[in-house]
């Protein structure tokens, strides 16, 4: 599960640091744009069958990869 | 200028200089022509009513030359294939032609011997032109009438490399050429009698019509190296050393791979009077080291598409321009034509004596590309243009290279001329990643300095933070690739489709 949340998140930063340094903060390294994050959010929707608002989840929350990956595992189980 | 005529002057005045070699052979100014005037003669009787253009098949025998003389002289145009051309393709040019006479002017031809109906194999060739052949044309007995290529006949058809569906053929004619040549001995302002021109280009490609018409016009000798030899650095460079090269015609991607040798410097090619390049964008980055490298060899950039007859502009590159950081000019544009910019879209309109009468058997499309403007024949290159305040052309990049990402406009050109200009980045392309047929991120391809760029995080940072600095941050590529070389074409261009396809 890990591997592919992860994988959504390199395909949308388009950087392999997200997995070789998952504690990276995305939003401040410019990996991540506003639109990014909405496009992610939409991915994991249709990857696991979620509902993911941007409303209802702060960007902190969703700063690091391994942030996302607790936020999505916690929705998904 | 009578290129013809040129050519039959040098075979009298001049007959022992070698006009043509390569490591397949080399060939003198009066074998050239006497060998050709028997093929010719072969070729009228063989095809009498049948004026359809010539194949020439080949890579760089001797005899590929023999073959482009002896149809325009036996009044046919020749279209000349390269062996790199895949046999597919070769197919489409044949059926588009109809039922066209093949040569094979190699010995290494992968044909399929059922192609089309008339073929002649090197054997035969070889044969034909042989000395030992009675031959009418050079004797006053005369028994064959031959009418060369003159004026608005046809004289050469490169078929380009189109994107999509069927290559198109670009017609020159003899008039064309001759307009051209007018010029091209002027380049550097003055092409110098009898020296050694390197020959990169496969025949397939115009660029290669500057080397060997150039030499032909000007009693030179062409040097033209194979394949094998373009693919093995020190190789080439100890052949190009030892052949004594005055004037290097390539593109501008393929002095990039030979500076990758570090041995690739004035001292190796100390005869070198001056680069003559086409076919592609020149870097800042090129030029500099092209200029450091070789301090006495001039840097000469043209410009001009297949259907303009090789290039139309020439500007020296000085150190200055080239260490200015801002894009190089492609000149001013040669005697007999002009260019106009589309008002509306920048696009470059070439007008003028060298611009082809239109493609091969395709109306439609010559109708799209080609006008009349007052009377002179006009073609639209696709390219995007800009004069400066000294009256030097600037080519901006390709029409069609415009991409749409996320609503916004993006040229692809433009993002990399800035990758350039970030310290430690050589070269570097930006190709586009579709999604469901719609652009969706960019891919850069960058190739760097090691002291000044990590292949890790760090580096493709430090390039996008640089190219935020440079521009909007919807143009920055979000996938920044390393690589150590960019992919090639068999012409020596760089390889856009394969990149796409690494994307």
């Amino acid at each position: 599960m890990k591997d592919r949340i992860l994988d959504i998140i390199e395909e949308i930063c388009g950087d392999e640091i997200v997995r070789e340094n998952p504690d990276i903060n995305l939003v401040d390294e410019g990996l991540i744009d506003s639109l990014d994050y909405i496009s992610m959010l939409i991915e994991f929707e249709s990857a696991f069958g979620l509902h993911m608002s941007p409303s209802d989840l702060t960007r902190e929350e969703m700063a690091t990869p391994n942030r996302i990956i607790k936020v999505v595992d916690s929705r998904i189980a | 200028m009578d290129i013809l005529a040129r050519i039959e002057d040098y075979a009298k005045t001049q007959g022992d200089k070698v006009a043509f070699s390569s490591r397949d052979g080399e060939i003198t100014y009066l074998e050239l022509w006497e060998k050709s005037a028997r093929m010719a003669e072969t070729i009228e009787c063989r095809m009498q009513d049948n004026r359809e253009p010539v194949v020439v098949y080949g890579h760089k025998d001797p005899m590929m030359i023999v073959c482009f003389l002896a149809c325009v002289r036996s009044g046919r145009a020749y279209c000349p294939v390269d062996v790199s051309v895949p046999n597919e393709r070769v197919e489409q040019i044949v059926g588009t032609i109809g039922d066209p006479l093949v040569l094979i002017a190699t010995e290494r031809c992968s044909l399929d011997a059922n192609l089309c109906e008339q073929m002649l194999s090197y054997e035969e060739l070889k044969e034909i032109t042989s000395s030992a052949r009675e031959c009418s044309v050079s004797s006053d007995a005369g028994k064959v009438e031959l009418g060369k290529c003159t004026g608005e006949d046809v004289h050469y058809i490169i078929f380009t490399s189109g994107t999509t569906g069927r290559p198109k053929g670009v017609q020159i004619t003899t008039e064309n050429l001759n307009n051209y040549l007018e010029w091209a001995v002027t380049l550097d302002g003055g092409i110098e009698e009898g020296a050694n021109f390197l020959n990169q280009a496969p025949y397939s490609f115009d660029l290669s019509v500057m080397d060997l018409y150039l030499s032909l016009a000007t009693g030179g000798r062409v040097v033209a190296a194979d394949k094998e030899l373009q693919q093995n650095n020190s190789k080439l460079l100890e052949y190009t050393s030892g052949q004594r090269i005055n004037y290097w015609v390539s593109t501008p991607s393929f002095a990039d791979l030979c500076l990758a040798d570090a041995n690739f410097n004035g001292e190796k090619l100390a005869e070198l009077k001056a680069w003559l390049f086409c076919g592609e964008v020149l870097t800042n980055q090129t030029a500099q080291e092209l200029l450091e490298r070789f301090p006495k060899a001039n840097l000469i950039n043209t410009y001009g598409p297949t259907e303009s007859t090789v290039c139309v502009t020439e500007v020296r590159i000085s150190k200055s321009m080239a260490e200015s950081g801002s894009p190089l000019p492609v000149g001013k544009v040669k005697p007999g034509s002009s260019v106009a910019l589309d008002p509306d879209t920048s696009e470059i309109i070439i007008i003028g004596d060298t611009v082809s009468p239109g493609y091969y058997k395709l109306p439609e499309q010559t109708a799209k590309a080609f006008y009349q403007r007052e009377g002179i024949r006009a073609y639209r290159t696709g390219d995007k243009g800009h004069f400066d305040e000294n009256g030097l052309l600037y080519c901006d990049g390709r029409i069609d290279n415009q991409i749409k990402l996320h609503g916004y406009r993006i040229e692809l050109e433009d993002i990399e001329a800035n990758l350039m200009k970030i310290d430690g980045v050589q070269r570097a392309a930006v190709v586009p990643r579709f999604k469901d047929g719609k652009a969706e991120s960019l891919t850069a391809f960058v190739i760097r300095d090691r002291e000044l760029i990590s292949d890790d995080y760090e580096g493709r940072k430090c390039i996008r933070l640089a190219l935020r600095t440079s521009m909007p941050s919807y143009m920055v590529p979000k996938r920044i690739v390393m690589v150590e070389e960019l992919p090639m074409t068999n012409n020596g261009k760089l390889d856009r489709k394969r990149l796409k396809e690494m994307a």
